[in-house]
């Protein structure tokens, strides 16, 4: 569904530009439709970085990103726009990803009225009450401004919102590091439950081991901007062929 | 028992927020003996750092505080600030949380070090000795090679933020560390380097620590006990192996099923606010196992012959059930 091909990422840095740093350097890999693949590695190694390319938010270097039949990194503006309601994305950060001067409500109903998916405010309403249903959170909630509700209620009100636009691959940038053991559970049985009942295919960032493990299909670990090892979760786990991957299986505590 | 280093019985602490009372915490005891690290494990918001700072004396005014806590025999909470003072940084000494807030900007690392000796009223010894003993403890932590001392917080990573920190609360050799969220929004790697950083201490140094945290698996790794804490009242307590793999309470088993490498089991609902605590236990109206007794009067807190604690009235049924 989506084939990342020898994607680079390269920042001048120094004197003129003189050093160059390789933050994702030669990175492939391909996302199968229906799955949850996970991108594993730890912090800057370039996981959010490819990422933000595969959105569109960082221009690349060089490299290809087959998306269909389009190469998304030679979309134009015009061409992005039908794309980017294909591919979302949830942010790290639960409540700093929301415009903290709008509600929930407003928030959740910004990409239907971009996209203009609702005919009238009736409609608009019950559209909004249903994807927040759909995730598990109570439509009293919509009134509230962000810093009012909590990192869990506002992880599921990212995924609602999204949502909203039947994407058909959803980035999830560590969606659950900053939370709680047992809502943590309860965001990654939403995810689970997303992925089967819609078909949603998800490229899942994380650092977790343990999560990871429990909830994709296939991984890449990457190490300094390049995939270490890729393949299933059991493949790579239960039998780790690269030495960077058994290092970090051995810290697990 | 005479070796009992800290002993908290009956604490509680609640706030006054526009002259009404909340009860944060609740009849909160435990005890921590010499050379042991007890791990205080709970979800945000129950209450665990707040059961820290009233050991510390660093609660905001508005606080009202009853109970005892007991340092080595003697009552600290009602002490007055004088007094206390004396203990803080010396025999209790702290490790804040956040390494990225906490560390002062325009300091370099060396001298925040150092500042909790230097700056004592009391202190008469040589700076450059105060200076030789945190080389000493940096190099320990396995940051001494010499530029680091002379950085500011902004050149250092966050696991080197975290290490400067550490060595702030372990300069002055104190017998207890209060240690909040060693390993939050810390890496994986870095994560086991932290735990086994504060084992190593702990042997070195011979202290104990009472280590407040959400990671069970590093709770796991290095407590001699595990306390878990649930909207401000201690629900169970005992050794790690003890609450992870033989849970007693309702809420520990729906928090340890709920680990990813558990099976990742919802537990359903979320930790009410403390102004709308449920009457009795205050577990009740999300376990599953509820009845009328249980909104009825709170649990008393018992021991099943091991020093697992547990509050709960339905306990034993449960046990003999599964």
């Amino acid at each position: 569904m989506l084939e990342v091909q020898n994607l680079c990422k390269n920042y001048r840095t120094g004197f003129l530009g003189q050093k160059q740093v390789r933050a994702v350097n030669d990175v492939s890999f391909s996302i199968e439709e229906g799955e949850i693949f996970g991108l594993f590695g730890q912090s800057g190694c370039g996981k959010t970085t490819v990422s933000k390319i595969i959105m569109g938010l960082l221009p690349a270097s060089s490299g290809k990103i087959i998306y269909g039949d389009k190469d998304l990194l030679s979309l134009n503006k015009k061409g992005w726009k039908s794309i980017r309601r294909e591919i979302q994305m949830v942010y790290q950060h639960p409540q700093m990803s929301f415009n903290p001067r709008s509600t929930v409500f407003e928030a959740c109903a910004e990409p239907l009225r971009i996209y203009g998916l609702a005919k009238n405010r009736q409609q608009e309403r019950e559209m909004v009450e249903q994807m927040l249903c759909e995730v598990g959170v109570s439509p009293d909630q919509m009134k509230k401004f962000p810093h009012e509700i909590s990192g869990g209620q506002a992880q599921r009100i990212s995924f609602a919102r999204t949502l909203a636009l039947q994407p058909r691959l959803l980035i999830l940038d560590e969606p659950t590091s900053m939370l709680d053991i047992s809502v943590q559970a309860q965001i990654l049985q939403t995810v689970r439950k997303i992925n089967r009942e819609k078909g949603i295919t998800m490229l899942f960032i994380s650092h977790d081991l343990d999560v990871v493990h429990a909830i994709c299909n296939h991984v890449a670990v990457m190490e300094n901007g390049q995939i270490a090892e890729a393949g299933s979760v059991e493949q790579v786990f239960e039998n780790p062929k690269h030495p960077y991957t058994l290092k970090l299986l051995e810290a697990r505590l | 028992m005479e070796n009992n280093l800290l002993e908290l019985d009956k604490l509680s602490v609640g706030f006054l927020v526009k002259k009404k009372k909340i009860n944060i915490i609740h009849d909160v005891s435990f005890k921590i003996a010499q050379h042991e690290i007890l791990a205080v494990i709970g979800e945000t918001g129950c209450g665990k750092s707040v059961t820290g700072s009233a050991i510390l004396h660093l609660l905001p005014d508005n606080a009202v505080v009853s109970g005892s806590v007991k340092y080595k025999g003697e009552e600290i909470l009602n002490m007055r600030e004088r007094e206390f003072r004396k203990l803080r940084g010396t025999e209790i000494a702290c490790i804040p949380q956040s390494p990225a807030t906490s560390l002062n900007p325009v300091m370099r690392a060396q001298t925040q070090v150092t500042e909790c000796i230097i700056k004592r009223k009391d202190f008469k010894g040589k700076k450059s000795e105060v200076k030789a003993q945190a080389h000493s403890i940096f190099e320990r932590l396995g940051i001494g090679e010499r530029e680091i001392y002379r950085r500011y917080p902004c050149e250092l990573s966050g696991g080197m933020c975290q290490r400067v920190l550490i060595s702030m609360g372990a300069i002055t050799h104190p017998s207890l560390l209060v240690v909040d969220e060693p390993t939050k929004a810390i890496d994986w790697m870095l994560r086991r380097e932290v735990a086994q950083l504060l084992r190593e201490l702990r042997d070195s140094m011979d202290c104990a620590m009472l280590m407040i945290t959400h990671d069970i698996d590093v709770a796991r790794s290095i407590a001699d006990r595990i306390a878990v804490m649930y909207a401000g009242e201690i629900v169970e307590i005992g050794s790690p192996e003890e609450i992870i793999e033989n849970p007693q309470h309702p809420y520990t088993k729906g928090l340890i099923a709920s680990l990813p490498s558990k099976g990742l089991n919802v537990m359903e609902g979320f930790m009410p606010s403390f102004e709308l605590l449920p009457s009795g236990c205050r577990f009740s109206d999300r376990c599953r196992y509820a009845f009328g007794q249980c909104t009825a009067s709170e649990p008393e807190t018992e021991n099943n012959g091991q020093g697992h604690l547990v509050k709960c009235c339905r306990w034993r049924e449960l046990e003999t059930n599964a």
